[in-house]
C-alpha cells in the first residue's frame, strides 16, 4: 500500500498533469466569468483617496518603465489610475526610464482609447518617452524636464509643449507616479524625487516587487503601494471601470485554487506515507 | 611591468575611485570643485558606456563563435536553434548599421521595432508566464509539513494566496486584511536584517577592494 | 589654527552617522584583517551553501555530468556590480574545484563586461590544478545575452540539454531566480543558489539544496580567496551586525520613552 500511495504521489507530482490543469482552469474563467466579489485593500484604498483628495488640475508625473512580461500585472494599474487622474482633469507628464517603457505605453493608449477621449496632447499630457541614464535621468527630470530632454516621444521640440512650460521641475508636481517592473526605478525616484524635493510617490508594481517596496511606504518615502494585478482590479471598481485586470481576476482564483489542491493533495500523500511507514 | 600593468593598476583604479565616489558622496564640496568632479564623473561615466558598448560587440562575437561550433559538430536536435539565433543576431546587426546609416534612432527604426513588438516582447511574455507553472510545482514539492517551521510556511502561504484572489474573499472576507498584515508586518520585519545585512557585506567588500585583497575578479593570478 | 564648523564639511543630505557608521565599520574590518595579518586566527562562522560545493563539484563527476554555474545578466555598471564580483569571487573556488576533481565546467552568464574575466578564471582554474586538457574556452565559457528572459531561457536549455549534475547560481537574479532554478530540479541536479536580491532569495531557498542568504554571498567571495586576513574581514562584516541589533533594541528601548532613535540616525 506505501508504494501504491508513493507511486499516486508521484503521479500527482508530473509536472505535466499541474501544467495542464493550470492552463485548463486558467482558460475557463476567460471565457466564463465566474464573477467572484471582490474586495478592496486598504492599501488600494489609501491610493485611490490620495488621488481624489489631489487638487484638480494638478500636475503629475509618470514613470512609466514596464516591460511586456509584466503589462498583464502593472498595465491594469495604470489604465485605472490614469482614468482617475484624467477625470479629476490632473495634467500627465509621462516620461519612461526604461527602454520598453515607450513601447508598452503606446500599447496601453491605443488598446484603452476612451481614457484619453477629450484631452489634448500638449495641454493635458505629454510623453516624453524613454530617457537614457537611469538614476542620472530621473536626476535630471526632477532638475529639469526641459533640461534634460530635447524633444517629446512624437519628436516634438520640447519647448513647444505648453504643458512643460507649465511644470517643468520636481518641485511642480503635486504627485509622481512610478510605474514598473523593477526594484532598482524605485530607489531612484525614492533618491532622486522625494528626498531631495519630497515629491510624494505612489508606486505601481508587481506582486513579487511588494516585500521589497514595503518598506518605502513604512519610512514614509512612498505613500502607498499598488500591487500586482489584484491592486489593478481593486481599482477597476473603485473608478468604475472594469477591465482586464478584474477580468483576470477570476482565473487568478482558479488557478490559486488549483495550486491549493494540489498542496493539500501533496501534504496527505506525504504524511500517508510517513505514517505508514512508522507504523512497519 | 605585465603584473603592475595587468593587475597593480586595474586595482589601484578600483580603489581610487571607490574613495573618490564614497568621498563625494559624503563631503561637501564647493561649487567651482563640483563642477569639475561631476566634469570627471560623466567622462568616467562615458567610459564605462564606452566599454560596455565594446564588451556587448565581444559578447556577440562570443555567441556566434558558440553557436557556430555547435554547427560544426553537426548535432542535429541543436542546428535549427543555432541557425536562428545566428541568423536573426546577423539580421539585427544589419538594421543598426541601416539605422545608424540613415540616422533612425534603432528603438524607432521600422524594422527593428516590428522584430521587437514581434518577436521578442511575446516571447519574454511567454519566458515570463512560465513562471507560474515552476512557481505551482516548486509549491506542491516545497510547501510540505514536515517540521513545525514548514507547517508555519505552509500556513502563511495558504493565507498569503488566499488573501491575494477573490477566492479567499469569498470563502472568509478576513483573508484580505490578514494577508495585508503579514506583508506589512512579519514580513517586512523578515526583509529588513536581509536589507541591512547586504549593506554591510557590501560595505566590506568594499574596503577589500580598496585595500586589494579581494582580487578574484580579476581571473588568473601571476 | 581654524577648523571648518562639521556642516561644511560633510554633506547634510548624506549624514554625519552614516559616514560615522561606515568609519567605523570600515576600520573594524581593516583592524581584524590586520591582526589575522600578525598569525592571530579567529573562529569564522560556516557557510553551508559554501562548504556544500565541493561536494556539489565531486558528485556531479561520479555522475559524468557537467558542472553548470552562472552569475546572471545585467551590467556590472549598476549598482549590483558588488554582486557580480561575489559571484566572480565564488567562480573561483568553483573552477579550481573543477579543476581538482576533473569536472567539466560550463559557465554561462549575460554580462558582456565580464567575459575576459570569467574565461580568464574558468581557464586559471583548470591550469592551477593541472589540467588544461580540461579548459575548452568555447564550451566553459558562454556568453548568451543581456537581455532577462532570453538568458534565461538560454541558461535553462543549456542546464537541461547538457544535463547539469551540478547548478549553482549566484549573483543578482530578478524573474529569472526560479527558472533556472526549476530547470536545475527537472534534471535533479545538485543547487546552490545565492543572491543579496532580496525579493529572489525565498525562491532559492525553497527550490536549491543550499542557499546563500543574502550578505553571505560577499563572505563566500572571501572564503574563495582562501587567504587569511581577507577572511577575517568578514568579522567587520559581523561587528555592522551586532551594532545593528544594538540599535534596534535600543530603538525599541526608547520608542515607549518617546524617543525615536531614527531621526538621531538621519543625522
Amino acid at each position: 500500500m506505501g508504494i501504491s500511495l508513493k507511486r499516486l504521489d508521484t503521479i500527482i507530482g508530473t509536472r505535466q498533469l499541474l501544467y495542464t490543469l493550470l492552463i485548463i482552469f486558467t482558460l475557463i474563467p476567460m471565457f466564463f466569468p465566474l464573477r467572484l466579489p471582490i474586495s478592496i485593500s486598504a492599501r488600494t484604498k489609501k491610493v485611490y483617496s490620495y488621488i481624489d483628495n489631489l487638487k484638480p488640475g494638478s500636475y503629475i508625473f509618470i514613470d512609466f518603465d514596464y516591460d511586456p512580461a509584466g503589462r498583464g500585472e502593472i498595465e491594469p494599474q495604470a489604465v485605472a489610475t490614469m482614468k482617475h487622474l484624467f477625470d479629476k482633469n490632473c495634467k500627465l507628464v509621462i516620461a519612461s526610464l526604461g527602454t520598453t517603457g515607450p513601447v508598452m505605453f503606446e500599447i496601453m493608449r491605443k488598446t484603452n482609447p476612451d481614457i484619453f477621449a477629450g484631452k489634448e496632447y500638449g495641454k493635458d499630457w505629454v510623453n516624453i518617452g524613454y530617457v537614457a541614464g537611469g538614476e542620472s535621468a530621473a536626476a535630471g527630470l526632477a532638475r529639469s524636464i526641459s533640461g534634460t530632454v530635447a524633444a517629446d516621444a512624437y519628436g516634438n521640440p520640447i519647448g513647444n509643449l505648453p504643458l512643460i512650460k507649465e511644470a517643468d521641475k520636481a518641485e511642480q508636481f503635486a504627485l509622481a507616479i512610478v510605474y514598473t517592473t523593477g526594484t532598482d526605478t524605485l530607489y531612484y525616484f525614492v533618491r532622486q524625487w522625494f528626498t531631495p524635493y519630497k515629491v510624494p510617490l505612489i508606486m505601481g508594481i508587481l506582486g513579487v516587487m511588494g516585500p521589497a517596496a514595503e518598506p518605502f511606504v513604512a519610512a514614509g518615502q512612498a505613500v502607498e503601494l499598488l500591487v500586482g494585478q489584484v491592486a489593478g482590479a481593486e481599482y477597476e471598481v473603485l473608478v468604475g471601470r472594469p477591465g482586464i485586470g478584474l477580468g483576470a481576476m477570476d482565473a487568478q482564483s482558479t488557478s490559486h485554487a488549483i495550486i491549493l489542491i494540489f498542496i493539500i493533495l501533496g501534504n496527505i500523500m506525504f504524511w500517508s506515507v510517513r505514517l505508514r511507514g512508522e507504523k512497519r | 611591468m605585465s603584473v603592475v600593468w595587468r593587475r597593480t593598476i586595474p586595482q589601484l583604479l578600483v580603489a581610487i575611485i571607490l574613495v573618490v565616489m564614497t568621498a563625494l558622496y559624503f563631503l561637501y564640496i564647493d561649487k567651482t570643485t563640483k563642477a569639475t568632479l561631476n566634469y570627471w564623473d560623466g567622462l568616467l561615466i562615458n567610459y564605462s558606456i564606452v566599454i560596455a558598448a565594446m564588451a556587448a560587440i565581444v559578447g556577440g562575437v562570443d555567441l556566434a563563435r558558440y553557436h557556430v561550433s555547435l554547427i560544426m559538430k553537426r548535432e542535429r536536435e541543436q542546428i535549427p536553434f543555432s541557425l536562428i539565433t545566428i541568423i536573426l543576431e546577423v539580421v539585427c546587426v544589419i538594421f543598426a548599421f541601416y539605422a545608424l546609416a540613415t540616422g533612425v534612432p534603432i528603438l524607432t527604426q521600422p524594422q527593428f521595432s516590428w522584430i521587437y513588438l514581434n518577436l521578442q516582447v511575446p516571447t519574454s511574455s511567454a519566458m515570463y508566464s512560465i513562471l507560474v507553472f515552476y512557481v505551482a510545482s516548486a509549491a506542491y514539492r516545497t510547501f510540505r509539513a514536515r517540521n513545525p517551521p514548514a507547517l508555519l510556511l505552509l500556513i502563511v502561504g495558504v493565507i498569503v494566496m488566499l488573501g491575494n484572489t477573490s477566492l479567499g474573499f469569498a470563502i472568509w472576507p478576513g483573508f484580505t486584511p490578514l494577508k495585508d498584515w503579514i506583508m506589512t508586518v512579519p514580513n517586512a520585519a523578515g526583509y529588513r536584517p536581509i536589507v541591512i545585512g547586504v549593506g554591510l557585506g557590501t560595505i566590506i567588500l568594499g574596503l577589500r577592494l580598496i585595500l586589494r585583497k579581494e582580487v578574484t575578479w580579476m581571473g588568473r593570478r601571476d | 589654527m581654524n577648523y571648518l564648523p562639521v556642516e561644511q564639511v560633510i554633506n547634510p543630505a548624506a549624514g554625519t552617522v552614516s559616514l560615522a557608521i561606515l568609519i567605523f565599520l570600515s576600520l573594524s574590518g581593516y583592524y581584524y584583517m590586520k591582526l589575522a595579518e600578525k598569525g592571530r586566527t579567529f573562529p569564522v562562522r560556516k557557510i553551508r551553501a559554501f562548504e556544500a560545493i565541493e561536494e556539489a563539484v565531486a558528485r556531479s563527476v561520479e555522475m559524468g555530468r557537467p558542472v553548470h554555474y552562472t552569475i546572471g545578466y545585467g551590467s556590472i555598471r549598476t549598482a549590483h556590480a558588488p554582486q557580480y564580483t561575489a559571484g566572480l569571487g565564488v567562480l573561483t573556488h568553483v573552477a579550481r574545484l573543477a579543476g581538482k576533481y576533473g569536472a567539466r565546467l560550463i559557465v554561462t552568464h549575460g554580462v558582456p563586461e565580464a567575459i575576459a574575466s570569467i574565461d580568464e578564471i574558468v581557464r586559471d582554474g583548470y591550469f592551477s590544478e593541472g589540467r588544461p586538457e580540461l579548459y575548452n574556452p568555447v564550451d566553459n565559457a558562454r556568453y548568451l545575452t543581456d537581455v532577462q528572459f532570453a538568458y534565461a531561457s538560454s541558461a535553462q536549455a543549456v542546464i537541461i540539454r547538457e544535463n547539469a549534475g551540478a547548478n549553482i547560481v549566484i549573483g543578482p537574479f530578478w524573474a529569472e531566480s526560479l527558472i533556472l532554478a526549476e530547470a536545475g530540479t527537472m534534471v535533479g541536479a545538485f543547487q546552490i543558489g545565492g543572491t543579496a536580491r532580496d525579493v529572489q532569495i525565498p525562491f532559492f531557498v525553497l527550490v536549491c539544496d543550499y542557499a546563500f542568504i543574502g550578505e553571505e554571498i560577499f563572505a563566500a567571495g572571501a572564503m574563495a580567496s582562501g587567504d587569511i586576513p581577507t577572511l577575517a574581514s568578514i568579522r567587520g562584516q559581523d561587528v555592522g551586525k551586532l551594532l545593528s541589533i544594538i540599535l534596534i533594541v535600543l530603538g525599541l528601548i526608547l520608542l515607549p520613552l518617546g524617543v525615536k532613535l531614527a531621526t538621531y540616525l538621519m543625522w
